[in-house]
């Protein structure tokens, strides 16, 4: 018991080195000139980050909705032979 | 005005500090830095180091206050304990092993100098012991002796069980009698 009060009045006399000038203050004066803090969300700023990638939906939904209904871009075949045959016959002369 | 501030909870002056206060961030600020520095200067025992940590961890707050989440539920100061010990661990990383200060002064002229000289010179001897133990134990000793935490808090701060935190203390405090004893053999040796 009485080890413990030596040893709590030893480590008593750590002394603290005192923070130069003001500490606080510097860190006042520092965030004064830091850039400005990111402001919390916002309603509207919650609204903004939802819609900022808004065409990409709708890109992607576009698509998607496509492929589901069966769209496919008009095959070549359909139109008058193959694309083989086309070369052939717009450089054979 | 003033007044007003001061009687404003941490909580509160942060969530101003989000909606860029500057007056509750300096509000916050002059409440905790000597603490703070405190905590500080005693894991690194350089005051400059202590300094920067301290600055560099508001500042951070500063700039995104979305860090300190209160839903979480931890108090303020609990959370900005952690901050500045992480801080203090990654500052040890970088400067292993540690620069004990040589901050002794040429004694001056004054009646009290030799006073200040034997002051001086136990608090080395302190600083010099805590310095010694592994970084773990120092935080301990940091959190429950000098800022006299309960071992729950401080336990919660470091992030380990209770048992954990107990047996760390219990290392610590041994191998500093050991080293107070040790001094005080020396110093009966020299006078």
């Amino acid at each position: 018991m009485q080890a413990d009060n030596d040893l709590d009045q030893w480590l008593n006399k750590l002394a603290l080195e005192t923070p130069a000038t003001n500490l606080a203050e510097r860190i006042i004066a520092a965030a004064a000139v830091a850039p400005a803090p990111m402001p919390t969300a916002t309603w509207w700023s919650e609204w903004r980050s939802w819609l900022a990638p808004a065409p990409a939906y709708a890109l992607v939904s576009v698509l998607f909705l496509s492929v589901l209904a069966g769209y496919h871009l008009p095959d070549i075949d359909d139109t008058n032979g193959s694309a083989v045959e086309l070369w052939d016959e717009d450089f054979s002369l | 005005m003033a007044a007003q501030w001061h009687e404003k909870t941490d909580e509160e002056l942060l969530a101003l500090i989000g909606q860029q206060h500057h007056l509750a961030f300096a509000t916050l600020v002059r409440r905790h830095t000597q603490r703070f520095y405190a905590v500080a200067y005693r894991h690194l025992l350089t005051k400059t180091d202590a300094e920067d940590v301290v600055q560099d961890a508001f500042l951070k707050l500063w700039q995104n206050p979305k860090l300190y989440q209160a839903e979480r539920g931890a108090k303020f100061t609990t959370w900005f304990y952690q901050i500045i010990l992480n801080a203090c661990v990654d500052v040890n990383k970088k400067k292993k092993p540690l620069a004990l200060p040589e901050d002794f002064d040429v004694a001056d002229a004054r009646p009290t100098a030799l006073d200040d000289l034997v002051e001086k010179e136990e608090s080395q001897q302190v600083k010099e012991a805590l310095a010694g133990l592994p970084e773990q134990q120092r935080m301990a000793m940091n959190l429950c002796f000098y800022e006299a935490l309960s071992n729950e808090e401080a336990a919660n701060i470091m992030g380990i069980h209770l048992k954990a935190l107990q047996s760390l203390l219990m290392r610590a405090k041994t191998t500093l009698k050991d080293k107070m004893q040790k001094t005080r053999k020396e110093f009966r040796h020299a006078s």
